[in-house]
């Protein structure tokens, strides 16, 4: 039966067909009843046909599926994310971070929010207080007035925090209002990731920053492998608004980004780093540099470029100054002249020049020696000019081989490779500046002798070290690198080779010589013979005292200071440059200012690195020399004898025990046991700290510790009961 | 049981298209459910146990009613109509703001709250049939017949108006339709309809001009929106349409809803292309048309029983509010009608109002068992003049 057939029943039957009023008065109800119906039925015939109409619209919309809701509800659905891949970091090579992406999270409110309002009304107080308690940034007013703008603007993603830590935001989960649960809040937690540097700003500028329109060092050097590969992958908007993977396979699988294992090695970079910082702040620098390069392969284990916040006065990375500032450098760059001289067989170690009284004039020019208020160095050796970093010295000497051919001298140097960029792995570095020809702009006849001493060229002072490093090497340069290998999943995919940019550098006889004159440095007459003096370490290399041009004009008494040279002499390992720009404090020689640092870095490899010792000869006269045995804490049996036997010191024991303590006799250790009994305050005096502690948790007190070095008093006696009092202090001295 | 079946009253057949809508309302819900809970931290029970209870309230407030004698009500709506007018003026100065309308009264204590417009639809109808069936003989007479009976729908639709157009003009229809069964005449009606038309052109010029009332422009974009095929708003009828497509002619099941995710409120407003979607068409689309369908049937059926002309028309005008509210539900989920915010009677997860849809089908159901019950008071009880007191 349908629903018309219904209708029609019953509009025939009950209804009286009459259009008249209701009858008045009337004490029977069917009537007016039956006409009521009549018209009840007509409005049902209506009502029929809308319900016939939706129900052919809905066989209508599925019969012929409306394309563009096909579309929108799929994009509710279906959707193909891009899957980022986690940056790769950066380590350095001894394994620790350098740079590693974290999260941090953009807390943001939805004012239009479904949430409730009352709750929101009556929280809102409590809720600002505790942002403003945790975060510090805003007073409770000025977040409520944040919350208030968010709310009349009706702005669904207002902006209420930024770079929240993951710590943070725990905290921010439970505050009030937002504890009633994260949607029901309206709150949203963006996470993005930032680069954080673990080390702060140890090799900072070299290791980079990342941020999307800054690049810089490794951070840009690198990026491509990096930042590794976006992934495609199909997701299904789940409850929530979760998007959750259609199942574990990618359209495109996200390859992670590769971790760059530095040449950094972070404790030589932490010495170079503070004994820099040091060095500028007594000297009140401008900036400096200094590198540690390893000598066979061109690693650079440090790299510190520290200068000064004009604002603040505090050092800190900002420029990459010894890739990127390029400056003439004044006395190292004798050494090429020098190296020029003595290859093309010119002139020998032993050949004399008069300096005279250490003022001399070229082409009307003076020129001085640093002692020239001292009268001077007279006439000395090639060598002793090297030595004792005479301008005048090596000017004449230059003048003498080169006086009537200069260009074989742009040549020979050029011929060095000290023209040309190292071709570094990172982003910024200056070209050398040296002239290839007399005719080039600007030779003049000053040109030649001004050449020689380090002026009318510029190099940075990377390219410096190279130079230097080339003659530690044996005549081999090689590019200074940053990054020894790159891995990807753990697993290396590229390792750095050394790479010799020069190889025929110059005669084996002519490096011998260089090394003499460089040993000589510092020695008894050298430029820094004081600096290295009590080193147990021998090092080559030169001083340097450059003037400081600013705008074509040289400054009175503003120098940059510099040092560069390579140890242990005899068998180069490392080399290094350390340049200290316009020192104030009224000491600028390179071998003041700039040279500490070196010894400092120099000092700590040497007392690092094993390779570096001779194995101790073991021999009976170094036990007979030793008149006592050692002395050594109370503590653990089993510790105390693996130590004993480990260096075959005798033991005599006379009582056995876990715990015992120790004295030594003339022959032996005696060692007699520590009882230890149960429910009593053990004796830990004479014992470390760790022993110490180890009994007494054990034994479930609670322990209070002053000082350092060995227990010489506890709280209370042993053999006191320990329930009574659990509570103990110890004092180390 | 037994017991229970037989102290129930009334039409079965009412009892049992009303059990199976509330059935189909908390099977569909408890799975369009899922998004809402969700965000409430996975407390899908919650919801789903609120929303039964509100069920079994409502039940137990239709059982009842239904055996209350339809003349208190009468009685009753005398008074309550003042009421209703009062927490109408409430809801609109203190109310509960949700989406800029001021349509929620919170009841005090037990933490809920409801539409005092739901309560005033009831009480209207109520005051409406009696007064049409006091004054069923000088209906003629425009002053005198209709007039009184036009002051309480103007006072109460005007009132429910400014927070929610669309109930406003549906109560006001199915009073007039209301009128028209009492058996106002034509030109009367005519007049009326004209006035109303004035009044919504009125209303345009009004929100044009000052922005006043404040939902003017939603109503106007709905209105735009359904016209305009393109445009952004229009979206969720697209989702209907969507997930209509989906459900197909053969069940799909429940529970399989993926549309719950993306349409907007599948579990009130929307709740019947989700039904379709996961019943399908046939048992789903068609199912719930027909048992609307039934409920009007036999309403009309069986009202004629009940000797009161007032009694009559309260029963038409209450089953007709509550199918025409269904089907206006149903011709905006499937792109017939531009966009209201009428939920499915019975079906929709709505809190209170469930309540007040059992209260009215309570109503009828008492309306429809007279019969039976009331042999005894039938001389008396329809004579108007000697009941209607004094207005």
């Amino acid at each position: 039966m349908t629903d018309k057939d219904i209708h029609n029943n019953h509009i025939n039957q009950p209804t009286s067909p009459s259009p008249s009023e209701p009858r008045k008065e009337s004490g029977v109800a069917d009537a007016p009843a039956n006409l009521i119906h009549g018209k009840a039925w007509m409005i049902f015939a209506g009502l029929c046909v809308l319900a016939i109409a939706i129900i052919i619209k809905v066989f209508v919309i599925q019969l012929f599926p409306d394309e563009s809701a096909q579309e929108l509800a799929q994009s509710f659905t279906y959707k193909v994310n891009e899957i980022e891949p986690v940056r790769g970091q950066i380590l350095s090579s001894d394994g620790s971070l350098l740079a590693t992406s974290v999260p941090e999270y953009e807390i943001r409110w939805d004012a239009k929010a479904d949430y409730d309002k009352e709750e929101y009304a009556a929280k809102i107080d409590s809720l600002t207080l505790s942002f403003s308690r945790l975060f510090g940034d805003r007073s409770p007013a000025e977040y409520r007035a944040l919350f208030k703008k968010a709310h009349t603007e009706g702005n669904r993603y207002a902006e209420i925090c930024d770079h929240v830590n993951y710590n943070d935001l725990q905290k921010v989960k439970d505050f009030p209002f937002i504890r009633k649960g994260q949607y029901k809040s309206g709150f949203v937690f963006v996470q993005k990731y930032v680069r954080d540097q673990p080390f702060g700003t140890l090799a900072a500028r070299t290791i980079g920053m990342e941020r999307a329109e800054h690049k810089v060092g490794i951070e840009l050097a690198y990026d491509a492998l990096l930042a590794g590969k976006k992934g495609k992958q199909l997701q299904e908007k789940i409850a929530g608004g979760v998007w959750k993977p259609m199942s574990n396979d990618y359209i495109e699988e996200p390859e992670p980004g590769a971790d760059i294992i530095t040449t950094i090695d972070i404790h030589l970079q932490d010495v170079a780093h503070t004994a820099l910082k040091r060095q500028l702040e007594q000297h009140s620098a401008a900036w400096g540099c200094a590198v540690l390069m390893e000598v066979e392969t061109g690693f650079v284990r440090a790299i510190a470029n520290l200068s000064r916040n004009p604002d603040t006065g505090e050092y800190g990375e900002r420029l990459n100054y010894a890739i990127h500032e390029s400056v003439e450098p004044g006395s190292t760059m004798k050494l090429a002249s020098l190296m020029a001289c003595l290859d093309d067989g010119l002139i020998d170690l032993d050949d004399t020049v008069a300096t005279g009284n250490g003022i001399a004039y070229f082409h009307n020019k003076p020129m001085k020696d640093s002692n020239w208020d001292k009268g001077g160095n007279g006439t000395i050796t090639a060598e002793q000019v090297f030595e004792k970093s005479s301008n005048i010295g090596t000017a004449y000497l230059v003048k003498r081989s080169y006086e009537k051919s200069p260009q074989k001298f742009i040549d020979k140097l050029n011929s060095f490779g000290i023209s040309q960029s190292l071709q570094i792995d990172l982003a910024g570095e200056t070209a050398p500046l040296l002239y290839k020809s007399i005719k080039d702009k600007g030779w003049s006849g000053l040109s030649l002798t001004q050449l020689a001493i380090g002026y009318e060229t510029q190099c940075t002072p990377l390219q410096t070290l190279a130079f230097y490093n080339a003659v530690a090497n044996d005549g081999k340069m090689v590019r200074p690198q940053f990054v020894e290998e790159i891995r990807r999943n753990g697993i290396t995919i590229e390792e750095s080779e050394p790479i010799i940019i020069k190889k025929d550098f110059c005669k084996e006889s002519t490096i011998d010589k260089c090394r003499k004159m460089m040993e000589g440095v510092m020695e008894e007459g050298g430029t820094a013979d004081y600096v290295f003096r009590n080193s147990p370490y021998k090092v080559a290399g030169k001083t340097g005292t450059a003037w400081l041009n600013e705008n074509g004009q040289y400054q009175n008494s503003r120098y940059r200071a510099s040092f560069v040279g390579y140890f242990p002499a005899d068998d180069p390992k490392y080399s290094c440059i350390v340049v200290v720009n316009d020192p104030r404090s009224g000491v600028y020689y390179g071998s003041a200012v700039a040279a500490p640092v070196f010894k400092e870095l120099a000092d700590k490899i040497f007392s690092t690195q094993m390779e570096f010792h001779e194995p101790v000869v073991q021999s009976d006269s170094l036990v007979i020399a030793q008149t006592r045995i050692p002395v050594s804490k109370s503590g653990s049996a089993r510790e105390l004898k693996t130590v004993y036997s480990a260096l075959n010191i005798p033991m005599n024991i006379q009582s056995e025990s876990d715990w015992i303590s120790t004295s030594s006799s003339k022959d032996s250790v005696i060692v007699t046991a520590r009882n230890i009994k149960e429910g009593m305050v053990p004796n830990v005096v004479g014992m470390g700290l760790q022993d110490a502690l180890y009994l007494l948790e054990n034994k479930g007190m609670k322990v209070k510790v002053y000082g350092y070095g060995t227990v010489k008093r506890q709280s209370i006696p042993a053999g006191a009961n320990i329930r009574s009092n659990p509570y103990i202090t110890i004092e180390l001295l | 049981m037994k017991n229970l079946l037989n102290k129930l009253q009334g039409d079965r057949t009412i009892w049992m298209v009303t059990f199976f809508l509330s059935l189909i309302s908390i099977l569909a819900v408890y799975s369009a459910i899922s998004t809402l809970a969700y965000k409430a931290h996975g407390n899908n029970l919650r919801f789903l146990i609120k929303h039964g209870l509100m069920i079994v309230a409502g039940f137990g407030l239709m059982y009842y009613v239904h055996r209350v004698q339809f003349k208190y009500f009468a009685r009753l709506s005398l008074i309550l109509i003042w009421v209703a007018a009062i927490m109408l003026v409430y809801a609109l100065v203190f109310g509960h703001n949700l989406n800029d309308a001021n349509r929620w009264i919170a009841i005090p204590l037990i933490g809920l709250t409801f539409q005092p417009s739901d309560f005033a639809k009831i009480v209207l109808v109520i005051y409406v049939a009696r007064v049409l069936a006091q004054k069923r003989d000088q209906l003629h007479d425009f002053r005198n017949g209709v007039v009184p009976v036009l002051i309480p729908i103007v006072v109460i639709c005007g009132l429910i108006l400014p927070a929610n157009f669309s109930t406003a003009a549906m109560l006001a229809s199915i009073t007039f339709l209301m009128m028209f069964l009492a058996g106002v005449p034509f030109k009367h009606m005519s007049k009326i309809f004209i006035a109303g038309f004035g009044l919504i052109v009125a209303i345009i010029v009004v929100g044009e001009t000052t922005g006043f009332p404040t939902r003017y422009k939603t109503w106007k974009n709905r209105i735009i929106n359904a016209m305009n095929d393109d445009s952004d708003g229009n979206y969720q009828t697209k989702l209907a349409k969507y997930a209509i497509h989906e459900g197909g002619i053969i069940p799909k099941g429940p529970g399989t809803g993926s549309s719950r995710n993306f349409l907007p409120h599948p579990y009130s407003d929307m709740i019947y292309p989700f039904i379709i979607e996961e019943y399908g068409s046939v048992l789903g689309g068609i199912t719930l048309v027909l048992l609307y369908l039934i409920l009007l049937f036999r309403t009309i059926k069986l009202s004629v029983n009940n000797p009161k002309m007032s009694a009559q028309l309260t029963a038409l005008g209450l089953s007709f509010m509550l199918v025409i509210q269904a089907f206006i539900n149903m011709a905006v989920a499937v792109s017939l009608f531009p966009t209201t915010g009428q939920p499915l009677p019975m079906v929709s997860m709505g809190g209170t109002s469930t309540l007040f849809t059992c209260l009215a089908i309570g109503i009828i159901l008492s309306i429809c068992r007279t019969k039976d019950e009331t042999e005894e008071e039938h001389a008396a009880s329809d004579q108007p003049n000697n009941q209607v007191m004094p207005a």
